[in-house]
């Protein structure tokens, strides 16, 4: 299991960008069956647990919306394990964690997740790593993550209060390269593959564009190699065991900070 | 360290009773209070850029600073005069850090019932203005403003008739000489996290370019107000067109500046004294 973490090291730049997500339906819940996907309206966290738990025999790609602010708490439990792709969209709503995570994974082939849209609040944040409580998202087994429009609050996180499934992360290093503004801060993404050894694409948009991204190689910030930056959206592949996997190890999950730059390039 | 700090030191403003530009008793006010010139810091290669320059100065109408407009939308549409033609678009964020598009007025119409303003122009050549409309862009004031002098290497930030700093700066090269003009910052970026790379601690992206580089590291040439990770060259004319500043100068310029804020590059200041009056 592999939980999305953000760390934010801006403290006054607004905008991180994280991870999370989320929701569905039940009781008050509506779904609506285009030809192609499912959709699932949820607004609140029993809809929510509901949407993600029925959901999980959709042979169709699910899209779980959030309708308002939803918080994700005991006693339900948060899991989807279905084969169909997943996006969770917060629709500009919070979502609150409070003693609980949602777990999603694969019950076959490597799916894709999209979070976006959303306000993660208390997600894995340090008091979580202290007192053992759940309050992160973990995803497993997807072939891709696309975050989008995500922010995180109340979820810093730091070397000494990590989420503990991902405590292999590396220490990040202070600042940023010479010329270098990180106006977004730094990301840690820890996947399970599912699959040793396996690949995933991940895709993060930003606010505002970038023009550079790093990961942590060997202690220092690295460019990205093959980096696809497009305006606001930076994609890339890692490979667990590979360079940009933090742990260094093809163990089946990949820890990756990560951090979108920008440089300039004014006459000096 | 040369520079002077001169945080509540007031100048007495010169009332013309006129309608006198604005700007102009600027200029005036900084001329009238330089008594220093440029023999406080070492001389590098001795004054001053030989290079002819090809942009016609802009006459503002509107005090640079009255009126500073930033996008509202995804694109702003920038016409040839009031109710004209669309000569270009310009993208929401700016070309070098993505900052929000924000730009200088030099002028305002009304035609027709709408207001119209004539700004300044990220773009190349120099001191190129259009026309936009004012309901496409926030419109917000500054009082702040930069002023350069070529000849005696120094940089002014004043808040109205308070000088905030006066400090000395590296400029371009006979080869690559700093254009003057009147410019605007648009494309700040943050390097207090690691003030070792040639921008020191904090550089801010003019309107402007150089006018003799094609370009520059693969990019436009565009100048910068910036720190240094070589603090012995400021006061000489070692640059590719930036104006370079110890790194502590340019963190209070950065303190007390924001996009938008005017920036006026003069040859000189007789030579501002004579473009005030």
């Amino acid at each position: 299991m592999a939980g999305i973490r953000s760390r934010k090291t801006h403290a006054g730049l607004a905008a991180g960008i994280a991870a999370s997500l989320l929701v569905a339906a039940a009781q008050g819940s509506h779904a609506a069956d285009a030809d192609d996907v499912t959709t699932i309206f949820v607004s609140d966290g029993q809809e929510l647990a509901d949407a993600l738990w029925d959901s999980a025999s959709s042979s169709k790609p699910v899209v779980i919306t959030l309708l308002n602010d939803v918080s994700v708490e005991q006693p339900y439990s948060y899991v989807y394990g279905g084969s169909a792709d997943l996006t969770i969209d917060g629709d500009d709503h919070m979502l609150k964690f409070d003693d609980a995570s949602i777990s999603i994974s694969s019950s076959a082939d490597p799916i894709s997740v999209t979070i976006k849209d959303v306000t993660l609040v208390d997600v894995a944040s340090p008091d979580s790593a202290v007192d053992g409580d759940d309050r992160f998202v973990s995803i497993s087994n997807v072939g891709s993550v696309l975050v989008k429009n995500v922010t995180a609050q109340d979820s810093v996180l730091d070397a000494t209060a990590h989420d503990p499934s991902c405590d292999n992360a590396s220490p990040v290093p202070a600042g940023a390269p010479a010329g270098v503004a990180f106006p977004h801060g730094v990301f840690d993404f820890c996947v399970d593959t599912g699959v040793r050894g396996a690949p995933v694409t991940i895709t993060v948009t930003f606010p505002s564009p970038v023009n550079r991204a790093y990961k942590v190689s060997d202690g220092v910030w690295t460019a990205i190699p093959g980096a696809d930056i497009s305006g606001h959206k930076l994609t890339y592949q890692i490979t667990d065991g590979g360079p940009l996997d933090a742990d260094g190890a093809t163990n089946g999950r990949i820890v990756d900070p990560l951090a979108a730059g920008l440089a300039a390039a004014f006459t000096g | 360290m040369t520079a002077m700090l001169l945080s509540r030191w007031r100048v007495p403003l010169i009332v013309t009773g006129g309608i006198l530009v604005v700007a102009g008793i600027g200029v005036l006010i900084a001329v009238l209070t330089n008594t220093s010139g440029g023999g406080d810091y070492a001389t590098g290669k001795v004054p001053h850029p030989g290079a002819t320059f090809t942009a016609e100065p802009v006459k503002p109408e509107v005090r640079p600073g009255d009126i500073v407009a930033t996008i509202k939308g995804e694109e702003l549409q920038v016409f040839d005069a009031p109710g004209g033609t669309v000569t270009r678009t310009l993208d929401k964020w700016s070309e070098a850090t993505f900052h929000p598009l924000t730009l200088l007025a030099v002028e305002q119409r009304e035609e027709a019932g709408t207001r119209w303003l004539r700004v300044m122009l990220p773009v190349q050549p120099n001191q190129s203005t259009g026309w936009i409309k004012a309901d496409q862009v926030t419109l917000t004031t500054t009082s702040v403003e930069i002023r350069i002098f070529i000849e005696e290497r120094e940089l002014e930030l004043w808040d109205g008739t308070e000088l905030i700093l006066k400090a000395p700066v590296a400029l371009g090269t006979d080869e690559t000489p700093t254009p003057p003009g009147l410019y605007s910052i648009t494309d700040p970026l943050d390097s207090t996290h690691n003030d070792t790379g040639v921008y020191g601690a904090y550089a801010l992206g003019l309107s402007g370019f150089s006018e003799v580089l094609k370009t520059f590291d693969g990019a436009p040439p565009q100048l910068a107000i910036h720190g240094t990770n070589q603090p012995e060259l400021i006061g000489q004319y070692v640059s590719n067109g930036c104006i370079r500043m110890y790194n502590e100068d340019i963190m209070t310029v950065v303190e007390h500046t924001d996009l938008g804020t005017p920036v006026h590059i003069y040859t000189s200041r007789k030579a501002a004294a004579e473009q005030a009056a």
